[in-house]
């Protein structure tokens, strides 16, 4: 029981919280007022004078997660604050958990201001229109003038950031188009290939030739071992096969492990794997397994990104073992000459990285001005160099990492990331001045993305970045779920053996039951819309 | 007792005699009263309140609109799950996984406690104790490292394996190793900590039955049979009503730590299905309709099981 004086006590608390927060609406407010008379001249006032902090949720880059466990710790993070004069709360995800995270922060109802995640995969004009993120149609006419100009000026950028209804809904992350567009493929140790007097191979037979020599002469224990998903990226596009959606010849949307090809492509896998030539593993293999077993000398071949994997190992390696060299190789063809066809294609827009505005965030005009920073000129040299002096020096006009930076026994892309955000993704568009100096060294590293990106057609048949309209997001997400397993089951199934080549037939007949015919249906028109834009 | 008084039908004396026992009963232990609130909360607070949320399984639930804006759709989603592709292998593996970690799993906490029971030295007895518990108490992420370590294509359990004539393979890419692995793994997990219940219930048996016993001419086996068994048998028989009732449980965090697309023939399991269904799929209510269907299962089979038991053993829940 409470008695007289706690009950007096409790309710002075109660008044004294109520009169607490109406003050703080009542700030707000005025901050939107004065907000709106600056009405932002060229380029918008910087610092933006308010005292609301924003709460910003995403992802804490991989390299960036081994040093401080939040964002909010950089320099990086400490100069953005001075500069837009915005207080930022960041959150984020736990490591290898933001899909199961983004769902429980969708669920809970209770969202962030700012988050940044794969809103085109999660349906961008459904979340607009369930009032999970706001239309950003409006806030960005009135409030962004770095980003509208962006928009309007470039009108492949403009294609690729609204919903097919016209919607913008994000700050996207942008890149220039001037780096390469390729930044994984197949890595093989040099060193080894010079002992056997070899050359890089090229065709799927060469690849094979060499990964028997690796097997048989050097008595490599697994000659090709490889995270799974790259393996159909690298392997496939020899047979005519794509992986996952991708645009086939017709102009249709294909499902790789349902199109032509696939089939030769997993009886090329099967082959392999009884041999010996690919590791016995590959259902379980994750890429702490990968980098164990190349670094300890057990594999000859493997699948995966130039920086954070060529420059890495070399790196770890460089002491130790001096010999130790990695070369990146072209995707083998069919034929010796032919072009590489790739699927992935970079867009210049990134989805899975951009920044919506939730539903429900209080200060809707800060947070646009807060992210329309990175659009304008100073931003824009800001989270992608840093700050000048720091990281990076105007050397005859063109910026130039600062010594501190290149020679950082960290990496070149794990020190950067304390400073500015150009080496990952963020609300501003991306400079390849910046790649190219990142992806200097190691030298090898470099030539490997020459290599991926000569001779490549990775254009024609990589899927934009199209929408769906809600019911058809609703019978997609169904649709998949029911062939997604299945298919994906089979596959690796044929691969091991578990499930023999001859029962091919029958599983497309099964994913024909499951109706992928709809779904097909569904991302063509989809397709098509996006064209049409 | 306090059943009995309240089975019976209530007159307006008894009711107010029965107020005036409770004041009394307050008045002499409130203490123990005020104790049991932060109990009764918690379960309110997390058992019941979130019961709600099973109106999810009939609607088309979607978080912007809420439990009450959200369309009503029936039993659409226990159609959609009971005709899924899937449905039969779900269930029959979630069968089979729990079916065999009963059957091999429940005996095992009960053998350790009646070996150590036979056990003379302390020092031993308590470092045995000790090296079972600690699986225990290590994060299931852990665990789930180390069998993956254990059981790959040159791990130890794969070598000593191999000894035996195994061909050598990954064990985890096989998906008939996968419940053994599970079921073995789980044993090694739980069976020091589980044996802490009976070896309570051990302390409790009269030792003037085990000094008849031996003066009836009784070994240290017979003993067991006659004397020890007997005396843990009710604790046993409440332990695999309980353990019955989650007969459909299977739980997902190894499973899904530990599966991948070729375990999934046999390592898929319900709670797994609603994992992805819901966590990865964002399908809020399909999930729901699915986890609805598990308990109501599960619940069945506690009844089934605690009647059976009262009518066999005379000994039941409830």
């Amino acid at each position: 029981m409470l008695n007289e004086k706690a009950r007096r006590y409790l309710a002075g608390l109660l008044i004294g919280t109520m009169a607490f927060s109406m003050a703080a609406c009542n700030k707000k407010e005025g901050s939107t007022e004065t907000g709106n008379e600056v009405k932002l001249a060229a380029g918008g006032v910087y610092p933006i004078e308010c005292e609301d902090t924003l709460t910003w949720w995403g992802e804490l880059n991989l390299n960036l997660s081994t040093e401080v466990s939040n964002l909010g710790e950089t320099n990086m993070a400490k100069e953005l604050e001075k500069r837009t004069g915005v207080k930022v709360e960041y959150l984020h995800p736990a490591q290898g958990q933001q899909a199961e995270q983004f769902n429980l922060l969708i669920a809970s109802n209770d969202l962030p201001d700012l988050i940044s995640y794969n809103w085109q995969g999660f349906g961008a004009q459904m979340a607009v229109d369930s009032g999970y993120i706001t239309n950003l149609n409006e806030p960005i006419q009135k409030w962004a003038p770095n980003l509208s100009k962006v928009l309007s000026e470039n009108a492949h950028y403009d294609k690729m950031v609204k919903t097919d209804e016209g919607t913008y809904y994000v700050f996207p992350t942008l890149t220039d188009g001037g780096a390469a567009s390729i930044y994984s493929g197949p890595i093989v140790r040099k060193d080894w290939l010079d002992k056997l007097g070899m050359e890089v191979p090229t065709t799927i037979d060469e690849f094979e030739t060499m990964l028997r020599r690796f097997k048989n002469e050097l008595g490599v224990d697994f000659p090709l071992s490889t995270v799974y998903g790259m393996l159909a990226q690298t392997f496939a596009p020899a047979y005519g096969a794509g992986h996952g959606w991708f645009v086939g010849n017709d102009g249709k949307v294909h499902f790789g492990p349902v199109s032509p090809g696939y089939k030769e492509y997993l009886t090329k896998m099967n082959s392999w794997y009884k041999e010996g030539l690919l590791d016995n593993n590959v259902a379980n293999t994750d890429l702490k397994t990968v980098e164990t077993n190349l670094l300890n000398d057990r594999v000859g071949a493997t699948l995966f990104n130039a920086g954070a994997g060529i420059g890495k190992w070399m790196n770890a390696k460089a002491t130790k073992d001096p010999t130790f060299e990695l070369v990146g190789t072209p995707v083998p063809t069919m034929n010796k000459g032919e072009v590489q066809v790739r699927f992935n294609r970079e867009w210049e827009y990134i989805p899975s990285v951009s920044t919506a505005i939730s539903a429900t965030c209080k200060n809707l005009e800060l947070a646009t001005r807060f992210l329309d920073y990175g659009y304008g000129e100073e931003g824009r040299m800001f989270y992608v160099f840093g700050t000048e002096g720091v990281s990076y020096n105007m050397v005859d006009g063109e910026p130039m990492l600062t010594d501190m930076i290149i020679n950082s026994e960290k990496g070149i892309s794990q020190a950067l990331t304390h400073y500015c955000r150009g080496s990952y993704s963020g609300p501003f568009v991306g400079d390849s001045r910046l790649t190219m100096q990142m992806q200097s060294k190691p030298v090898q590293a470099f030539e490997a993305i020459q290599t991926w990106n000569n001779n490549v057609d990775v254009v024609t048949h990589s899927l934009p970045p199209i929408s769906f309209t809600e019911e058809e997001q609703k019978e997609l997400a169904k649709l998949t779920s029911e062939f997604g397993t299945y298919s994906a089951e089979m596959i690796l199934k044929f691969i091991v053996g578990i499930e023999p080549l001859e029962k091919y037939d029958e599983y497309l007949a099964q994913m024909e039951k499951f109706n992928i015919a709809r779904a097909l249906e569904i991302y063509d028109q989809a397709l098509s819309r996006y064209t049409e834009r | 007792m306090a059943k009995k008084e309240i089975s019976q039908v209530t007159s307006p004396v008894q009711k107010g005699r029965r107020c005036v026992a409770f004041a009394k009963a307050w008045k002499k232990h409130w203490i123990l009263y005020m104790m049991f609130i932060p109990v009764a909360v918690y379960y309110l607070l997390f058992y019941y309140k979130p019961m709600y949320g099973i109106l999810m399984a009939f609607q088309d639930y979607q978080p912007m609109k809420g439990m009450l804006g959200s369309d009503w759709v029936g039993f659409m989603h226990f159609k959609d799950f009971f005709q899924n592709y899937y449905f039969w292998r779900i269930v029959k593996n979630t069968v089979i996984i729990s079916g065999a970690s009963i059957i091999f799993g429940f005996p095992a906490p009960i053998i350790l406690a009646l070996l150590l029971n036979e056990v003379g030295s302390t020092k031993f007895k308590r470092s045995v104790q000790t090296i079972s518990y600690m699986p225990h108490f290590i994060s299931m992420v852990v665990i789930c490292g180390m069998i993956r370590v254990f059981v790959a294509d040159n791990g130890i359990i794969t070598d000593l394996l191999v000894l035996f004539g195994m061909e050598r393979q990954p064990l985890l890419s096989n998906p008939d190793a996968f419940v053994p692995i599970l079921v073995i793994s789980e044993i090694w997990q739980g069976m020091g900590w589980g044996s802490i219940i009976y070896l309570a219930a051990l302390t409790g048996i009269d030792q003037t039955l085990y000094e008849a016993a031996v003066i009836d001419g009784a070994n240290r086996w017979k003993q067991t049979l006659h004397v020890t068994i007997p005396g843990i048998a009710p604790t046993i028989i409440i332990m695999l009503i309980l353990r019955l009732g989650s007969i459909l449980s299977v739980g997902y965090e190894k499973i899904i730590l530990l599966y991948n697309p070729l375990t999934y023939e046999t390592g898929d399991v319900i709670s797994s299905f609603v994992y992805r269904k819901g966590l990865q799929e964002m399908n809020w209510s399909y999930s729901t309709a699915v986890g609805l269907f598990n308990s109501v299962v599960n619940f069945v089979f506690l009844m089934i099981t605690n009647s059976i038991s009262r009518r066999v053993s005379e000994t039941s829940l409830w």
